[in-house]
């Protein structure tokens, strides 16, 4: 009897403990069951009858990267969309004028020699929760950067910066900004409330910070939660590329994170989900046919290539290395990956700056995919078939090589097979090994390996800068002459002399081909036909201004 | 007075091998108060005969098609379940041959004891309580108040045995079937246990039906005992005409080959060739490929029970 | 009994001490570290150099091992090197989530898997005994994210009478649990049938029976109680899964438990949290393991004794 009770015991502490656990954050109001709020919206609105008339206030999105913090100067994630709904970008790039246009800031000039940036900022203007956000406001914002950010390196050069009067902030950087832009450009530059950070410390604030774009945080956000935000009514833009200046038409967003893919199209096609960040390329046929649902294709700045020991036997020979270059088949690769991927000629891609269509033609030029003239050049270089295995042979030594492949990385995993085929067609044997992108990458920077893929993602060619510089090259390609192009190209004032700089840098490198470029990834964002106004300027810039929605 | 008869009674199990006739129509009666030995070969249908009286026998695979089990006048087989779960435990108890395994172990002797009693209500037991000290003092256990809040595994073998024989016996029941009670117990306490079966047996005037391999055993407790073969009765006697003059050429072989009464017969490959199997008995008397007086007639016809007198029953063609 | 539980215990010490040293080595001298994770393809040896000393990964493993588990023992369990939060507010927030669906679907398990194996066994041969072992036997034998999947197809995408995915209420409970809970209910009838009809067939049914006891009070006081005992002990061992158990189902339905937690901790290398996780699953396994021997002995006076 006596151990029946404390079995009982047992079973009763169980189901106490389960009971106490505490409720679900988000409370059953806030369910994304958006159903229910569009009748009432529908309702007043229909004695106008408006065709155009917004039905609901409130957005859904759901996100493939969860944040592990929202304030964007201590944050390591690239690419976080909830970041860029809170903070407020002082510029915008527009990729199809290739100009740097205003976002935060009234308007903005850089001087003859490049290195001084004055920003006009507008006059009143207000932080998300109130607070002045004037001249020196944004100098706090930006001295915060340099001293917390892990990313401060991005201010590189940059001497002083001064708040000139309430309204004018004064840069000046003796690189120039080509390197500081692309930070200015994004969430991770905007104008976040120093004096909230100060007040509540730093470890608060990283979840739950202040800034002064489109929307704040509603309710006190948790890592792991969802995020329930709300519209910033102090908002105000300059970004032209953007029709609603003022506050945004959507009153609230909940951003869902939804690690796994296939979920996130399910809740899409579900329609609990208004807008899907990261669709599965599984999903993507299914969808473009459905009229419910819109699908945008947006690809990644930066890019996966191959990247070989120059320093190195078999690789350090270049006729080997340009034979790889055209053994390689991008179409392929794009088909066997789904459409994930877009094939990659040059080291530039379309969605960085400084792009140039000039580089691909160059590139394909010179490599074309070409089976018979690469196993030439292998022969020239010695390799040949002799026994007739298929695999060719230099002084008794079989072409066999470890190919580095970043387990972590989808396209990566996938694209491996394909090339270990086409390069089998050249005669050379490549042994797939996949591992941890860390330990890759200390073997590549540490010249320990013979041929991989190398992904990476930043927006302006100056990655070119690190990628061939001693110490940080995949490649173990670093030639002075190359770095001294480099350090130009960083520099050059006038976008169009940039795109000229890097232009060389280009040819330059696909002449030595240390690395061979591959393909890019897409991100596909998925959206029901009732969400309008949608406006993407690059993975990570979601644009909600002129977003509303309105259901037939 | 006859207590119980058994008639013609076939049981057949389901088997991989096919259809096996474990009970050919076997016939038997006991009377009140007295002991039946039933002896026979491992496998004969000693446990099968029990566990039927009780309508213990699992269904399916086993199945009783014919024949009659008349306990107190009225047959066991037209009973309804509930009306045998008052009979099991109340009217007819069964012990088993390993004490180590019959009770259960995750109760004390006393609640075993005590469910018997609740669900049976014996007369003359004050309180439940009382009934199992009583059980227990009765198979002379020492101190039995504080040995029933023991468990099983506290007990030596022998002790489980008595245990287990008051459990069976607290309802004071007027049939006990114990299936070898003694087999696996130490030579030391099998005497001690059968002496406490027939105390409790002369206290509460109940007959017993002994199933034992044991001859010895049988000479010394038995007042009647039934010789089986292969599922077939061969003959049944009072003990002491048995033991003296025995008729059924089996009873004959095994008493020849066991010169001293208290032996074994699993000891001894007693007679030469091995048991038939039930799925495929030989035809006519089942012991004919292995008796040496076989007739044709014995490979053909199955011999009828013919009684010799004083209740001397046997089943062979030489006495038709 | 006390001396007992409390002399497993002293020795379960050195056992978690060594599985988290050894996780420790582990994750520190396997190549890859944070700092490569959390930086990208930008970061100078420099900035590398200034995060690995931030973070305390400059130090020999040992003496970092050594600050580790001195923090433990005053009950700190760090901070996560992504989110910032310490660990143990980090694993709170998540483990109420994650208990809550493990629970969920654990219990209901049991609570079909059960009767449902009794059911079978008391039906043994029949055809009910044939169908609901057959339909337990599917159960057992797919995994978890198939019926995750099937289940949005059906309950979610075709039917829409549930959610896809997230905790926003109880109705969004109910998938992600059936679906961990569904290859669990198989498991569980099909073990506790086995032990039923093994203790059915054990002697001491026969003399209950031969008492004159009911079948349907020897099946639930004399069988089930015996053959409660391995289903317990095996019942015991499995939770700990309750804090690790549902990686996957929680990222099909989006649920915000310890699976994100881990596998993002895991991805990103998070070595503080990964540790504690480690700490705590150790931690667990010991001690379901003691408690699985303690209801044992509970159920089992033979254990009991000894
Ligand atoms: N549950 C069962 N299923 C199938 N056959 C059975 C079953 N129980 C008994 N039998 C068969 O019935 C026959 C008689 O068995 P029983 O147990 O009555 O023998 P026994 O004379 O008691 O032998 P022993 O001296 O070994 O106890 C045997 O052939 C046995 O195989
Ligand atoms: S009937 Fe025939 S075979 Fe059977 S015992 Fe008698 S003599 Fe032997
Ligand atoms: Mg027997």
């Amino acid at each position: 009897m006596k151990r029946l009770k404390i079995l009982s015991l047992l079973l009763v502490l169980v189901i106490a403990l389960t009971a106490c656990a505490p409720e679900a954050a988000p409370a059953a109001d806030t369910a994304p069951d958006t159903s229910e709020e569009a009748p009432v919206a529908a309702a007043e609105e229909s004695a106008s009858a408006e065709e155009t008339a917004p039905t609901r206030t409130k957005l859904v999105i759901a996100d493939m990267f969860t944040p592990e913090i929202l304030d964007n100067q201590q944050s390591f994630m690239g690419y976080a969309l909830s970041h860029g709904l809170i903070g407020q970008p002082l510029l915008r790039y527009d990729g199809d004028t290739g100009v740097f246009v205003p976002d935060f800031v009234e308007s903005f000039s850089i001087s003859e020699d490049g290195k001084t940036m004055t920003l006009k900022l507008p006059a009143g203007y207000k932080y998300s929760n109130g607070d002045v956000l004037d001249a020196q406001a944004l100098v706090d914002t930006i001295n915060r950067y340099v001293s917390i950010s892990p990313y401060s390196y991005d201010y590189d050069g940059m001497e002083s910066v001064t708040a000139i009067d309430e309204t004018t902030v004064e840069i000046v950087n003796a690189i120039g900004f080509n390197v500081m832009n692309p930070t200015f450009m994004g969430s991770f530059g905007a104008a976040w409330n120093v004096a909230v950070a100060e007040a509540v410390g730093d470890e608060a604030f990283a979840s739950n910070p202040v800034g002064s774009g489109l929307y704040s945080i509603k309710t006190e956000w948790a890592p792991g939660q969802d995020l329930e935000l709300v519209r910033n009514d102090n908002y105000l833009t300059n970004n032209p590329l953007v029709e609603n200046k003022g506050p945004a038409y959507m009153e609230e967003v909940l951003v869902r994170f939804i690690a796994d893919g296939q979920t996130r199209a399910n809740e899409l096609e579900a329609g609990s989900v208004d807008i899907v960040y990261g669709l599965p390329a599984s999903a993507i046929s299914g969808m473009e046919s459905n009229p419910d649902i819109q699908v945008f294709k947006v690809t990644f700045p930066g890019q996966i290539s191959i990247s070989m020991n120059t320093t190195k036997a078999p690789f350090d020979d270049m006729a080997v290395r340009k034979a790889v270059a055209m053994a390689v088949n991008r179409d392929q690769l794009e088909v066997a990956l789904n459409g994930s991927v877009s094939a990659e000629h040059a080291y530039v891609n379309p969605s960085m700056i400084a792009y140039t269509s000039e580089a691909q033609e160059y590139a394909k030029e010179l490599y074309p995919n070409d089976t018979e003239a690469a196993k030439a050049l292998l022969a020239e270089a010695g390799w040949e078939d002799t026994d007739g295995d298929g695999i060719v042979e230099k002084d008794g030594e079989a072409f066999t090589v470890v190919f580095l492949v970043d387990s972590g990385s989808v396209p990566q995993t996938d694209a491996g097979p394909v090339i270990q085929a086409q390069l089998k067609e050249i005669g050379i044997d490549v042994q797939i090994e996949q591992h941890d992108r860390g330990y890759i990458r200390e073997a590549m920077n540490a010249g320990d390996y013979e041929i991989g893929l190398y992904g990476y993602i930043w927006v302006d060619p100056d990655i070119l800068t690190y990628r061939f510089s001693e110490g940080m090259s995949p490649s173990q390609f670093a030639p002075a002459e190359l770095g001294e192009m480099l350090d130009v190209a960083r520099e050059v004032p006038d976008p169009e002399d940039r795109v000229a700089a890097y232009l060389d840098v280009q040819k330059y490198l696909l002449d030595n081909v240390p690395m061979i470029p591959l393909m890019s990834e897409n991100l596909y964002v998925g959206a029901r036909s009732w969400v309008k106004g949608i406006t993407i300027l690059s993975p990570d810039q979601l644009v909600l201004n002129d977003v509303t929605i309105i259901e037939e | 007075m006859t207590l119980l008869e058994i008639k013609n009674l076939h049981l057949q199990f389901q088997s991989d091998e096919g259809l096996a006739l474990v009970l050919d129509g076997i016939n038997f009666d006991i009377k009140k108060g007295e002991t039946l030995g039933l002896v026979g070969e491992s496998g004969c249908g000693k446990s099968v005969t029990g566990l039927s009286v009780l309508r213990l026998i699992p269904t399916p695979p086993g199945e009783i098609t014919e024949g009659e089990i008349i306990f107190e006048g009225e047959n066991l087989l037209e009973k309804s379940a509930k009306e045998m779960q008052n009979i099991r435990g109340g009217r007819i108890a069964m012990i088993f041959q390993d004490p180590m395994v019959s009770l259960n172990p995750v109760y004390t002797i006393g609640d075993q004891i005590a469910e018997a009693i609740d669900l049976h209500q014996p007369k003359g037991i004050t309180s439940t309580w009382d009934g199992v000290v009583e059980a227990l003092d009765s198979v002379q256990i020492a101190d039995p108040e504080s040995r029933a809040h023991n468990y099983p595994h506290q007990f030596s073998g022998g002790m489980r045995q008595r245990g287990m024989i008051a459990m069976m016996l607290s309802c004071r029941p007027s049939l006990l079937i114990a299936d070898e009670p003694t087999t696996a117990l130490d030579v030391t306490v099998q005497a001690q246990v059968l002496q406490v079966i027939a105390d409790l047996q002369k206290e509460l005037g109940m007959a017993v039906i002994l199933i034992t391999h044991n001859l010895g055993v049988v000479a010394e407790s038995c007042d009647r005992v039934a010789v089986m073969y292969a599922g077939t009765i061969a003959e049944i006697a009072d003990v002491e005409k048995l033991f003296e003059n025995p008729k059924h050429p089996y009873t004959r072989g095994l008493l020849g080959a066991i010169p001293r009464a208290d032996r074994d017969m699993n000891d001894l490959a007693i007679i030469e060739g091995s048991v038939p199997n039930h799925v495929n008995p030989p035809k006519g008397c089942r012991f004919h490929p292995r008796c040496k007086e076989a007739m044709d007639i014995c490979r053909i016809e199955k011999p009828t029970d013919v009684d010799l007198g004083e209740d001397h029953i046997v089943a062979c063609h030489l006495y038709g | 009994m006390l001396r007992y539980i409390t002399k497993r215990l002293i020795f379960s010490i050195p056992i978690v001490l060594g599985v988290t040293l050894i996780a420790f080595l582990i994750l520190y001298l396997t190549p890859g570290d944070p700092v490569t994770n959390l930086l990208g393809s930008r970061a100078t040896p420099e900035a590398r150099a200034e995060l690995s000393e931030k973070l305390g990964l400059d130090q020999p493993v040992l003496v970092q091992y050594g600050r580790w588990l001195g923090n433990v023992l005053h009950g700190d369990l760090g901070t996560s090197i992504l989110t910032k939060q310490p660990v143990s507010e980090a694993i709170g927030s998540r483990l109420s989530y994650t208990l809550k669906l493990t629970l969920t679907a654990f219990l209901s398990s049991v609570l079909i898997g059960i009767p449902v194996g009794i059911f079978a066994a008391a039906k043994q041969n029949t055809a009910a005994d044939h169908i609901s072992m057959g339909i337990a036997m599917f159960f057992y034998s797919m995994p978890d994210f198939w019926f995750g999947l099937m289940l949005i197809l059906v309950f979610s995408l075709t039917l829409q009478w549930l959610p896809v995915s997230g905790a926003y209420g109880p109705k969004y409970l109910i998938l992600p649990a059936l679906a961990l809970g569904l290859p669990k209910i198989g498991s569980i009838a099909r073990l506790m049938r086995a032990e039923t009809l093994e203790v059915m067939r054990e002697e001491y049914s026969l003399t209950a029976r031969a008492k004159g006891i009911s079948e349907w009070l020897i099946m639930f006081k004399h069988v089930l109680r015996n053959a409660a005992i391995p289903v317990m002990v095996m019942l015991f061992l499995a939770l700990p899964w309750l804090i690790s158990g549902a990686v996957v189902i929680e990222t099909i339905f989006a649920w915000p438990g310890m699976g994100q937690l881990m596998y993002q901790a895991i991805l990103r290398k998070d070595f503080p949290v990964i540790q504690a996780l480690l700490l705590i699953i150790a931690i667990l396994t010991v001690l379901f393991n003691l408690l699985g021997d303690v209801v044992a002995g509970l159920l089992d006076p033979r254990i009991r004794v000894k």
